[in-house]
């Protein structure tokens, strides 16, 4: 995802970009990415829990709104619900 | 530098799947400004979890060992029922209850009504994300969704991997 978003920014198209793993943020370095502690194939939260996710997606638009260095990762903080 | 996670992963993918297989490391940093209040901007959506619309695609050759780097571009009022994913790399049990665990389709609509983001763009991309050679992705698929994505007018991309 990490490389797509690369590419857009390339373009000329701004990005935000969710990720699961830090470690392969930190390699692929997306312009603009916002760490989640959450497990593969949930980037935004749990099935039903809009709450989880309106919070993802806020803080993601929050970073590609504030971020002025190429490369921020930004951790979410916001926890998987129980 | 690769940590001990990732080089162990690399081993194993090289193992299993491609031999030639090597995480992508870089060291620049692309970059665009965004140009315009988040309020007044269009966000086009893109996801990597390998949706696919089955009345109107191919399904992402996700059985492949060397991936599959094409896209399909799923209009917004998809109907939901339309929809399927081909990906063997992750649990699909909470994007097949809830597109919005990866394609945030409703959550942007909102977004747009309550004029935090200007549009939600119809056109959403679909990438499957397990593609440990992304030559083609970089050279071909993701400048082709960057060409549409000007053609629409989008201001910014919301991204998600799987």
């Amino acid at each position: 995802m990490g490389l797509i978003a690369r590419t857009l920014e390339e373009q000329g198209i701004p990005t935000v970009c969710v990720g699961m793993s830090r470690d392969i943020l930190e390699n692929v370095k997306p312009p603009r990415a916002l760490f989640v502690h959450f497990p593969f194939g949930a980037p935004l939260g749990p099935a039903n829990s809009p709450e989880t996710q309106t919070a993802v997606i806020a803080a993601a638009l929050s970073l590609l709104v504030d971020a002025s260095q190429p490369g921020t990762l930004r951790e979410a903080g916001i926890e998987w619900p129980d | 530098m690769l940590t001990s996670k990732l080089e162990a992963a690399q081993l194993s993918i090289q193992r299993r799947w491609d031999p030639h297989f090597r995480w992508v490391i870089n060291d620049a940093v692309p970059w665009t400004s965004l140009a315009k209040p988040l309020s007044e901007s269009t966000l086009a959506l893109v996801s990597s979890c390998g949706l696919y619309r089955a009345d109107a695609h191919v399904p992402f050759d996700a059985w492949n060992d060397l991936g599959d780097p094409s896209f399909r571009e799923i209009h917004i009022d998809t109907p939901r029922d339309r929809l399927r994913i081909a990906h063997t790399h992750y649990n699909h049990q909470h994007l097949a209850a809830d597109l919005n665990v990866a394609l945030p389709i409703d959550h942007f609509r909102r977004l747009a009504e309550a004029g935090t983001i200007g549009r939600l763009a119809a056109r959403a991309y679909s990438f499957m994300g397990y593609l440990p050679e992304p030559r083609q992705l970089l050279a071909e698929s993701a400048p082709a969704v960057a060409r549409r994505m000007h053609a629409d007018g989008v201001d910014a991309a919301f991204l998600t991997p799987c």
